[in-house]
């Protein structure tokens, strides 16, 4: 499906975009005055995948090293946050700074062994943080992993919907913003070939480091608001194996490496979660797994992996002809 | 003085001394070619040039700079760059985009440099090399969608639009058409033109006898001798590497 060429489809073209953006975003603002407290719900559910997909893209999807432990994130600050509350009385607020803080040194921290790693071993090296920190977590008393923190929840729902909204929004925007800047050509480019990308002159190491501790960073933001919205955390919760999944197949079903390629997948992934897991609660698991199957014999570059998109728009397609240029057809 | 020299470069895999104890030097605008057989250690040279190997003993000066061991990333800022024997492109970006990366990290200057979009010098000076190669016709196609062909003459750019000083190729037209070996000669003959400095790697002995003003060769790690073409060809040891005479 290209658009025609010609000066009013290019117009078209040119708004169409941010307008249909501009209509959801407005949709969702007014929208939990209108819905239902399940629809609420999902979209919350929603908005929160998308904050998570997002920040996992940039590592996953951009660079190219497929984390399966990025939930650590969102426990390292919930978890902070609640020490700080609960054990020096410090309030909310500064309590939430100094989490994200933490939760980022630790990403630096596991980000400089575990970046050398690649594919698999990369892969399996983040199963192994996740279950490790979440088990040492769990063990140490200070921490009161096993027991776990109460959080006074102290918001109406609708602070959590619009908290969520903002940080999906702003997520998103930051790695639109990263995607077009020389930094996320850089992480593109070590995606797929490290060494050619250290010829042409990208400081690999850096660039790696960086992507891994920005990708933590919303994530990270979201801790301690997850924490309040439950009232309630331990590890089985925001240390959780299932949460780290979850990132992933957003970014996979909606497309690995594009900026909106979380948002179709969280929409995806959490609406058909959510109904399915509302009506037919003994089967929910069957469906998803059967989604999920599906989307990978079919779509396994995801939603919009399986577009082909170019500055001149967009087709259900990938060129796969090979073009002769003008200069060899001449010699 | 070269612009870029190699003195008793050594580098032994295991029990294997892939490369022995080989100097050679480039001066400025010259095309220097290394041949030699299968194994004699010809790529294994290059990747100690560039970083990509750390050399056992021996130094590498670029322009006057030591740059022995330094990461591969700091040595082409310095203005040092190499294409693979086999295409190492990025199949998930268009042919403009890897111009666009290929130029990007040369002139960065601070941090907040990299967070911004390509300037629309950068833009232009991908432009340009996309003209020069004559590939205008693929700029947003995926560089997986291209021939072979088209692949290593990508990577060539790629290598090029950074405007280096010395630019290494390691077996350019290995595996490539014959239509496009003549067209890929003469990108370096006119780069050469404009200034660059280039070291070819090579098998095909037609292409690198036609195109190089000096040449190395190597047999076993060890260079064997040096001179231009002619002298090459009367060489009686270079026979017999090659000929098995």
């Amino acid at each position: 499906m290209t658009f025609a060429a010609g000066p009013t489809a290019a117009r078209l073209r040119r708004i169409a975009f941010p307008l249909a953006i501009l209509i959801v975003v407005v949709a969702v603002l007014v929208a939990p005055f209108y819905v239902s407290a399940l629809t609420r719900r999902v979209l919350s559910a929603i908005f929160f995948g998308v904050t998570l997909g997002a920040s996992y893209n940039i590592i996953g999807g951009f660079a190219g090293f497929p984390s399966f432990g990025h939930s650590v994130f969102l426990g390292t600050s919930a978890y902070t946050t609640a020490i700080l509350m609960h054990r020096y009385g410090i309030t909310f607020y500064p309590a939430w700074a100094a989490g994200i803080l933490v939760s980022l040194v630790v990403a630096a921290l596991l980000g400089i062994p575990l970046l050398r790693l690649r594919g698999h071993y990369f892969a399996v090296g983040t199963i192994m943080i996740q279950f490790g920190l979440a088990e040492i977590v769990s063990a140490v008393p200070y921490l009161e992993g096993g027991r776990g923190w109460t959080f006074a929840t102290g918001y109406s729902y609708n602070v959590f919907y619009y908290f969520f909204l903002v940080t999906a929004i702003l997520s998103v925007l930051s790695t639109w913003f990263v995607r077009r800047s020389r930094f996320g050509f850089g992480l593109l480019a070590i995606n797929r070939n490290e060494v050619q990308a250290q010829v042409l002159g990208v400081p690999t190491a850096a660039y790696k480091l960086a992507a891994f501790v920005l990708s933590a960073f919303w994530i990270a933001v979201l801790g301690p608001m997850y924490g309040r919205y439950l009232a309630y955390i331990d590890t089985t919760v925001v240390f959780s194996p299932r949460i780290s999944i979850n990132m992933l197949l957003y970014t996979l079903i909606g497309g690995m490496g594009h900026v909106v390629g979380p948002v179709i997948g969280a929409v995806i992934v959490e609406t058909v979660n959510n109904y399915v897991w509302a009506r037919f609660l003994e089967i929910h698991l069957i469906v998803y797994g059967v989604m999920l199957i599906l989307f990978t014999l079919f779509l396994p570059r995801g939603v919009l992996g399986s577009l082909h998109f170019s500055p001149r728009g967009f087709a259900l397609r990938r060129p796969k002809e090979r073009v002769v240029s003008e200069t060899l057809k001449e010699a | 003085m070269g612009i870029l020299q190699a003195r008793g470069i050594s580098k032994a895999f295991g029990g294997l001394q892939a490369v022995d104890g080989v100097d050679f030097e480039v001066e400025p605008a010259e095309i220097v070619g290394i041949i030699g057989p299968n194994g004699s250690g010809k790529t294994t040279l290059c990747n100690c040039v560039m970083g990509l190997l750390r050399p056992d003993s021996g130094t590498v000066c670029f322009r006057g700079q030591d740059i022995t061991g330094l990461p591969p990333y700091q040595i082409s800022r310095l203005g040092l760059r190499k294409t693979f024997q086999l295409v190492h492109l990025f199949p998930n970006m268009t042919v403009f985009e890897c111009l666009l990366l290929g130029q990007q990290e040369t002139h960065l200057s601070g941090f907040s440099a990299r967070l911004r979009p390509h300037s629309p010098d950068e833009v232009r000076i991908a432009i340009n090399m996309l003209e020069f190669l004559g590939l205008q016709g693929v700029r947003d196609h995926l560089t997986d969608s291209l021939s072979y062909g088209q692949q290593k003459l990508l990577e060539f750019g790629l290598a090029l639009v950074a405007s280096p000083t010395v630019v290494i190729l390691d077996e350019p037209v290995a595996g490539v058409n014959p239509t496009m070996a003549v067209h890929l000669r003469d990108r370096i003959l006119e780069a050469r033109k404009r200034g660059t400095t280039f070291l070819i790697v090579e098998h095909e002995m037609a292409f690198v006898m036609g195109l190089c003003d000096r040449i190395v060769v190597l047999n076993q790690g060890r260079k064997i001798c040096e001179g231009t073409p002619d002298q090459i060809r009367r060489n009686e040891e270079v026979v017999e590497v090659y000929l098995g005479v």
